[in-house]
Formats: structure tokens, sequence, C-alpha cells
């Protein structure tokens, strides 16, 4: 269970917003992954369903009826027969970190936060990445896609858990349809399969969704993280 | 006593296995809730526990997992009725048949609490209070707390359990392969909880398979003397077709199980994947074990929510530094409320090596049992050494103790008929060790016998109380040599006595030089005669070098310390240290140090300057304009939020040589403001970083945490007549929350409202009626230095 999430200092220098040749961010970057990594228990979820999404109506339908109401979403995963539900967290005691890191300096509190960051983004990479090339070789996944982006109302974050059971990794929602422990993601991946003749048009258009920080297909214009 | 709590331990039983894998395969459609079964479907349930009381077991667990009113929410389900027939159904199948018990089943209520998540400690106790009520009600024979993840959630469970019914309480917990539960506590942290808190057993279950648990029997084995129980799932699941299965057919299971059991299981069955097949076969195959029982484990043990420390094998440092008696710096934190400086002085106290931090929070002037609760709350928030709970008032204790995540030491008992009254049932209630001073009506005997007498008897009387001798950690009390020369030699007589006898002692070692010049140098030489006396704790301060030079060498020259490990660490991290300590910087000034972001540096110019500077010169001089600097860089991109925060950290040093150094008398105090992350939200870093810069200005910053409900920041904003509230919030659903916030507030206080957060625009901000909108932590210093000069020109 305990698996290594590799560390990506440049990530964590960039969520800590800090350009990327700031040796002092760097340094305090890895102070607090320092503190960090021994704290870090993650765990995940990957659910496979079959999907139905239609855009007009604004609805995306899963195999046991779980239904969502979201355009973007439905628009995201356009061309898609199946999704992949991934819930992962990096587990309460590094909220517990961060919060003693805080206490002792509020640089390498803002740092911690930052690489808690980075590993969640990285973890959940990794475990995608392992599923497409054992389990999915003949799709091409999409990119994530959470309650929260575009017109998909948080909300539904409820459904979401519900349905992946997500308490089962200790993952869980406050009232204010928040994840706790919070250095934890959860998504929907649209699962397309790979296009038999290259340079099909629709592929094309659609690559613009695939895998990768897609910030261009991302609606949130005035994001400070926006590449 | 009923037939069921004597038989436990003595015959082996038997729960039953799945109840959820049943019934799906009876048509239970995935997300339904399977309490709705209990009215719709009672024939089927009743089948279920049919088949597992002929299949040999003596236990079914009610279909209770999920009936507690928060998963029950909007399913329009009664949850007295659902229980009620869970209950009812599992003890129709159970009637007239010998030895067959129904457990009220009680699973986790899937949010998290507070600190990790926003369910309070006391709202779980409520919910799992209702849920046992209901239960006992219906005829329950015990409870069965299972699939546990989090100690603080089955510590709220065990507590409400024993608050609202007479039943014998069972509970197991979920571990990983690495014998760690989801919230990081290990298999002894969670047990020793368990047993202390009363339960009559515990135990696995689901998660893991027999063949996965086996490694982590023996050290529950080794934890607790309590019954224990094992009820793993049919092995590991794995996924087909998205379906979930468990490969362990019966056959194996059974075989398997056998070689847990008889290593001292007293009650064993099954959970996920596990069918009455599984468990017939399991019977047949174990019936003719013995039931493991009892053990005689004899450690005195503390725990927090992550770890669980034997006091006795080696002997142990508990941290002194929080508490206020002679402390100006400290006292004036509790005073304010600034519960962050207690973390610190408690970090810095586990980072110098104490393996238990006491805290003691005793000042005339302030709530104690609000602050100590507080105090004890945002220490365990930030580190999992385990606490010893100091105060003279049973009421402070009582809270404290209840909302301790773990086992704690509780300081202290003492011979007195008032004390023993009222703290031995504290203790045993929520299950704590207890430091007992041998004082009584008559005072402190002279004689080391007059001592051992009074422990003898609190012994006694702790025994009659339903508390283990071994829970007992025995205070022989250092008297001052200053007044007696024989006072150390009584202290010693004492604990070498209590070393015969396996009772674990603690002294406060730095009594023994009261009145006497050089006290360090006394109190070395007494720690080391302690420990040879076979001393298990000492309560001292782990900042000082000759009392950690005493205790490392003592241990290397006892054999207590393997391959000199913790002496080499030690003194390596000592040499580090060393290294990494600012060089005397007499070039750079304070405010080139607070501008660079250099904290050490920082500190050491605040030393230099205040030889010929006053503090409000250098604040004013220095300080404020180097802050001010950084700022401007920071709103024009110039620089950045690490250098801004390390800045922040720079100045924030220097402040603290100022207070320290000349005394908090002369530290300006600043206006007031309340600071809060809204109800419902539970990210605050961004509240933390507007806070530490806030407090660099010389602001008062009363911070009220997170998930902060409207009423309370609205009657801190009444009480302390602040002009100006912080408000945070992360994301659009706590916006409303923010709302009602403001709304509350300027209904009924009269102060200025800066909010900030992710989501929030300066036009969000307008249309929630905030007086001014903060995009960063900069700019939320200028709105509030800007309302507190505009307090100023109205003012005038």
């Amino acid at each position: 269970m305990s698996c290594r999430i590799e560390f990506n200092a440049a990530e964590a220098v960039r969520y800590m917003g800090a350009k990327r040749d700031d040796a002092a961010a760097l340094l305090l970057a890895e102070e607090a992954y320092f503190h960090l990594r021994n704290e870090v228990q993650p765990r995940h979820l990957l659910i496979l369903s079959l999907m139905k999404s239609d855009e007009e109506k604004g609805t995306v339908i899963l195999a046991d009826g779980t239904c969502f109401h979201s355009q973007s979403l439905a628009r995201h995963l356009q061309g898609c027969e199946a999704v992949l539900l991934l819930a992962a967290t990096l587990g309460a005691k590094v909220d517990a970190a961060v919060r003693r890191l805080s206490i002792k300096r509020i640089a390498l509190g803002a740092a911690a936060q930052a690489v808690g960051a980075a590993l969640i983004e990285t973890y959940c990479d990794k475990v995608t990445a392992a599923y497409e090339k054992e389990k999915a070789a003949d799709f091409t996944l999409l990119s994530r896609f959470s309650p929260g982006y575009g017109d998909w109302d948080l909300t539904e974050q409820s459904s979401l858990c519900r349905r992946m059971a997500t308490e089962k990794i200790g993952l869980t929602l406050t009232t204010g349809l928040m994840l706790a422990p919070a250095k934890s993601v959860t998504a929907v991946i649209g699962l397309r399969k790979k296009a038999v003749c290259e340079g099909d048009a629709f592929e094309k258009q659609q690559n613009k969704n695939a895998k990768g920080r897609s910030c261009a297909s991302c609606g949130k214009k005035d994001c400070p993280f926006r590449i | 006593m009923t037939e069921l709590t004597e038989i436990l331990g003595k015959e082996l039983l038997f729960f039953d296995g799945a109840t959820g894998t049943m019934l799906q395969a009876m048509g239970l459609k995935p997300g339904e809730l399977p309490e709705r079964w209990n009215l719709t479907h009672p024939e089927r349930l009743y089948e279920v526990h049919k088949a597992y009381y002929d299949a040999g077991c003596n236990f079914v667990k009610s279909n209770t997992f999920g009936a507690n009113r928060l998963k029950l929410a909007g399913s329009g389900l009664d949850q007295e009725q659902v229980i009620k027939a869970a209950v009812n159904i599992a003890k129709k199948a159970a009637a007239g048949r010998d030895k067959k018990y129904v457990a009220l089943n009680i699973g986790p209520l899937g949010r998290l609490l507070a600190p990790y998540g926003d369910l309070a400690f006391e709202e779980a106790v409520d919910i799992f209070g209702e849920l046992c009520r209901l239960g006992a009600a219906a005829g329950a024979d015990c409870i069965l707390i299972e699939t546990m993840s989090d100690i603080y959630e089955a510590k709220a469970a065990i507590l409400a359990c024993k608050e609202n019914c007479q039943l014998p309480i069972f509970i197991t917990f979920t571990f990983d392969e690495d014998g760690k539960l989801l919230t990081g506590g290990t298999v002894a942290a969670a047990a020793i909880m368990a047993e202390a808190l009363g339960c009559a057993a515990v135990g696995f279950n689901c998660g893991l398979g027999p063949k996965q648990l086996a490694p982590l029997l023996p050290q529950l084995l080794a934890a607790v003397n309590i019954p224990v129980i094992v009820n793993p799932n049919a092995g590991l699941p794995t996924e087909k077709d998205g379906k979930t299965f468990f490969a362990v057919g019966p056959a194996e299971f059974a075989s398997l199980m056998y070689d847990l059991v008889a290593q001292g299981v007293s009650i064993a069955g099954g959970c996920c994947g596990t069918t009455p097949e599984h468990l017939k076969k399991e019977i047949a195959l174990c019936r003719s074990l013995p039931a493991g029982g009892r053990r005689n484990n004899h450690h005195t043990a503390v725990t927090s929510h992550g770890q669980a420390l034997f006091i006795g094998p080696h002997p142990l440092l508990i941290g002194e530094r929080i508490n206020p008696t002679g402390k100006p710096r400290l006292q004036e934190a509790l005073r304010q409320k600034d519960l962050d400086h207690i973390c610190r002085i408690g970090l810095e106290e586990a980072e110098q090596g104490a393996h238990i931090l006491d805290v003691n929070v005793g000042l005339p002037g302030i709530d104690e049992e609000k602050i100590l609760a507080e105090a004890v709350c945002r220490l365990q928030a930030v580190t999992d050494v385990p606490l010893e709970i100091d105060s003279s008032s049973p009421a402070a204790l009582e809270k404290a103790l209840r909302l301790y995540n773990g086992k704690p030491l509780l300081n202290s008992v003492s011979g007195k008929e008032e004390s023993l009254k009222a703290v031995l049932p504290l203790a045993k209630k929520y299950g704590a060790a207890l430091v007992a001073l041998a004082l009584d009506d008559d005072g402190i005997p002279a004689t080391a016998a007059g001592r051992i007498k009074i422990i003898d008897k609190i012994i006694k009387r702790a025994e009659e109380a339903g508390i283990e001798s071994r829970e007992i950690v025995a205070d022989p009390l250092a008297l001052t040599i200053s007044t007696g020369t024989e006072n150390a030699a009584v202290a010693l007589e004492v604990v070498a006595e209590m070393k015969k006898r396996g009772q674990a002692t603690v002294l406060g070692i730095s009594n023994i030089s009261f009145g006497l010049p050089a006290r360090e140098a006394i109190n070395a030489a007494f720690f080391a005669q302690a420990l040879g006396a076979g001393l298990s704790c000492a309560i001292i301060n782990p900042g000082s070098k000759a009392m950690l030079d005493a205790y490392y060498g003592f241990r290397a020259l006892k054999g207590q310390d393997e391959g000199f490990k913790d002496y080499l660490a030690h003194y390596a991290a000592q040499e580090k240290q060393k290294e990494a300590e600012p060089k005397k910087f007499a070039t750079l000034g304070l405010r080139e140090a607070i501008e660079k972001g250099l904290a050490g540096a920082a500190a050491e110019a605040a030393k230099e300057a205040l030889k010929n500077f006053a503090p409000l010169e250098l604040i004013d001089g220095e300080m404020i304009p180097a802050l001010e600097a950084v700022g401007k860089g920071f709103e024009e991109k110039k620089l950045f939020l690490p250098q801004l925060l390390m800045s922040a950290d720079a100045a924030k040093a220097a402040f603290e040589v100022l207070r320290n150094e000349v005394g908090a008398a002369s530290h300006r105090q600043g206006p007031l403001v309340i600071m809060a992350t809204v109800e419902g939200d539970i990210h605050d870093i961004g509240k933390n970083i507007v806070k530490a810069l806030l407090e660099n200005y010389g602001y008062q910053v009363l911070d009220l945490g997170k998930d902060v409900p409207a009423a309370e920041v609205l009657a801190q904003a009444q009480k302390t007549g602040a002009k100006a509230v912080g408000l945070s919030a992360l994301m659009t659903t706590t916006l409303k929350a923010m709302e009602r916030t403001i709304e509350a507030l300027h209904a009924a206080a009269s102060c200025k409202i800066v909010v900030g957060g992710a989501v929030l625009t300066e036009e969000y901000a307008r249309q929630l009626r905030a007086d001014a909108y903060a995009p960063n932590a900069v700019s939320a210093v200028r709105c509030i230095n800007e309302i507190f000069a505009q307090e100023k020109e109205d003012g005038r």
C-alpha cells in the first residue's frame, strides 16, 4: 500500500506561486518534502463504468444509474463510452504535518501545502498511467475532470464519493462538501477508443482534451496556476 | 453478570460472517441502504441470520452498521423503526437456542472527525449514543463497534456506548497490511485505548484476510489483556468486470483461521466475502481449540492517535515547559488565547526528545476548563506525542480527558480523600494512566516508608474503583535538598522500592534544587541517580543540555541503548544544529535580515540592536519598514510568496527576541483583529498566512480557527469589541456561510469585515456585503491598516 510517490519539486514551486528558477522556494519545497515524505499514506480507488453523455441535456449517466449534471463534463466526455472514476488521498497525517509546519514557520507551512498538492497530482498521474498500461491499452485516457470544474456543481461531489464508497480509503466529505483529508482528489476520466486511422479530424479535436494538464480546456481563465 | 460475560474468554465463541455480501447475492442493489431491508425484506435478513446461527455462530450482527442519523438522512427511514426491526429479526433467529447472541452492529459515521474533517467529537458521541440507546432498548445482548479506522471516532463510539447502556462493548478495527489505520494509528495504540476505556474485547475486522492479519495478531495479543476478536475478509478483494470478489474459499479460510485462533483468539468470525459455509467450516475446524482468554501483560502504557508508548522498559522524558508558572511569555500567550505558542513549545520539546508532553495551563483569571481542553485539541492536531494532562481542577481534567485522542497520562491524584474521590472516577471512565502523588491530608511524609504507604493506599483505592495497579505511575515527590539534605535519598528509596515491585514511577526532577544556585548541576546529578534507582519517567526541560547529557549518558552506560544508537543520534543532531546555527551576522542589520528572510540572523540582529535601542524604536525604525519593503516588492511582483513568508518568519523570530529579552510589558499591544475560516471550510493556510503577517505588524490576532459558525464569530466580536474581522473561504459551497457570518456581524456588531479566499472576487465580496476584499495576504494587511487608520481619523 505504501507507494512511493515521486516528488516533482518544480511543480511544488509553481504551486507556491514562485518563479520556476526561484532557489529559495526550491529549498523550502525540499525542506517541506523532507518533513512530509514519511507522513504520506497514499490510497486510491479506480472504478470503471460504462457511461452515456448527452451534451445537450448536460447529463452523464453511469451504468448503475448515477447521473451527473454538467454540460462541461458531458462535452469533455464526448466520444467516450466508459469512464474511470478516481478517488485518491495522501491521508490524514499529511494534513497534521502541514499544520505542524505552519505553526513552526509559516513559509514552511505554505511550502508543505504546495508539496502536498504536487504529491497528490503525481500520485493520481501514476495510478492512472499504471491502469492505462495494464488494463486500458486500447483506450486514450482523457484528462481528469472534477466536481467544481466548468459548470459541474460541487454538490455532485457527494454522489461521486458515494458511488465510489470513498470511505474505504478514508476519504470523506465535510458538510461544506470539501474532501477530508485535504490532500485528496476525486475525478472522472473519460476512456476513448484509440482511433483506427491516424489523422482523424475528430481525433485531433479530441486530443485537446487528452491527458496532461490541459489548462487550455479549462474554463477558469483567471486561474493563477494557468500555464 | 450475564451468561455472555461469564463465558467470554473462557469458551471459544464465533461471530457470523458477511451480511452485505449475502444481501447483495439476494438482490440488494449497489448504493441501496442495506438497513432499508430491515423493513422491506425482514424475511431475507432472518434467513441470513438463521444460516449463520445454524452454521454454529454464537453472535450475529444486527443489520444496523449504517443506522446512524448521518447515513439515514434523506432516506425517509425512521431510525428507531430500522434499529428495532434489525434487532428483532436477529432475536427471532436466535430464539430458543443456547448461547446465541445479538450484537448491535455500529459502523463508522462516514465523516472524519475534526481536526481532519469537520465533525465535532461531541456530535459524534451524540450520534453514536442515539444508535446505542435504540439498540439496547430493542434488546441487543452486546455491542459490536466495527470497521473503525480512526482512533478518535472509536473513542467517541465507546464513550457513547458507556454513557447510554450497560451492554458489553466489543470493538474491531480495520488496519492495512502495514498495521496502520487509515488515520495512521498503530495496532497497539488502538487496542490499548479500547481496553483502557473498558471494552470487553478488541480485535480486527475487514480490510485484510486471515493471511494478512497473521503478522498483526501478535502485536494485538501483546498490547492488551482483554479477549481478542478476529473477523477477517475472505482474502483480499480482486476485481473482475467491475465487480469485487474475495478469493479465499471456505476450506482455505477455515484452515487459515485455525492458525490465528490457535495463537490466542477468543472470538472468531468473518467479514466481507465470507458466507455461512465459510463459518461452518471454520467452526468445525476450530471448535476443539480453547479460547485464548485473557493474557497477563503487566505494562503501563499511554497512547496518542498515532502511537503507543510503554512506560517502564526504558526511562522516558516528559517535557515540562507547557506550564505557565514563572513564565511571563507563556502567561501572556494564554491570556491572549494564543494557542499556537503552546503548540510551538510542545513541538520544540518533542524535537528535543520529549516522549510525553505535560500540559498545564493553570493561571489565575483564565478559564482553565476551556483553555486546557483547547490546548489538548490543538496539540494533538499537530503531534502524535502522547500528552500528560495536568490540572488541579477536576472539571478541567474531565473535559480534557474526554477530548484527548487516545489514552493519556493524568497528572494527578494524591492520597487526599477529596482527590481520590474526584480523580479516580475520571481515570476509570476516560481510561487514563494515573500519576499518584505520595501526599495525603496530613501532607508529605518525611520518610520513604510513609510515602510508600500513601502510594499503596492510592493503588488499593484505584483497584476498588476498577483501575488496575499497572495504570498507576507513582510520584515519590522530589523535595528540595535546600530544606533537608535527606530529601533526595527519600525520593530515591521510594523509586527503588517501586522498581522492585514493578510499579512505574515519575519524578519532577528540578524540584530537588529549588532555592539553590546553579541548579542544573544538582538536577543532572539527581536525575542520573534517579535513573540508577530505576525511575520510569522524568519531568524535565528537554531543552536542558545537562539533563539530556545525563539521560543519554546513563542509558549508554546501563546498556539500555543498543549500539549507542540513541546516544550517537542525539549528539550527531546537536553537531548538525551547531553547523546550521547562523554565524554571527555582525554586518547584517535587523532590517536587512528581515528583508532577506533570514530568521536566525534576524534574531541575532535583534539581540544586538537591543543593546542600544528600545524595542519600539526597533519595531518602528527597522522591522515595519522591512516588512513594508517586502510587501511592496510582493505587490509589484518583484518577489513572491515564499520570500514574503520567509520575511514574516524572520520578523517573527525578531519579535520573539524582543518579547523574551525585554519582557512582555514593553511589547506594544496593537489593536485586536479576529480571524476565522468560515463554517464548513477546513482549509486554513490562507488565514494562517494573513495572521502571521498581521502579528508582525503588531496586531493582536484572535484566531478562531477553521470551520467557525457565524454565531461564534459574532459572539467573539461582541465580547471583545474588535473593530476588524477577517474571514476566509475556499470554495463556492462555503460562500453561503461567509454571507451568513457577514450578515450576523453587520446586524449585531460594530466591526469592519475583510474577506479573502480562492473563490472570492471583488464583485463577490461586494455582493456578500463585506467592507473590503483582499486578493492576497499583503492586501489583507493593507485593508486592516486602513480600517484602523480610519478609526483613528473618526475618533479625532
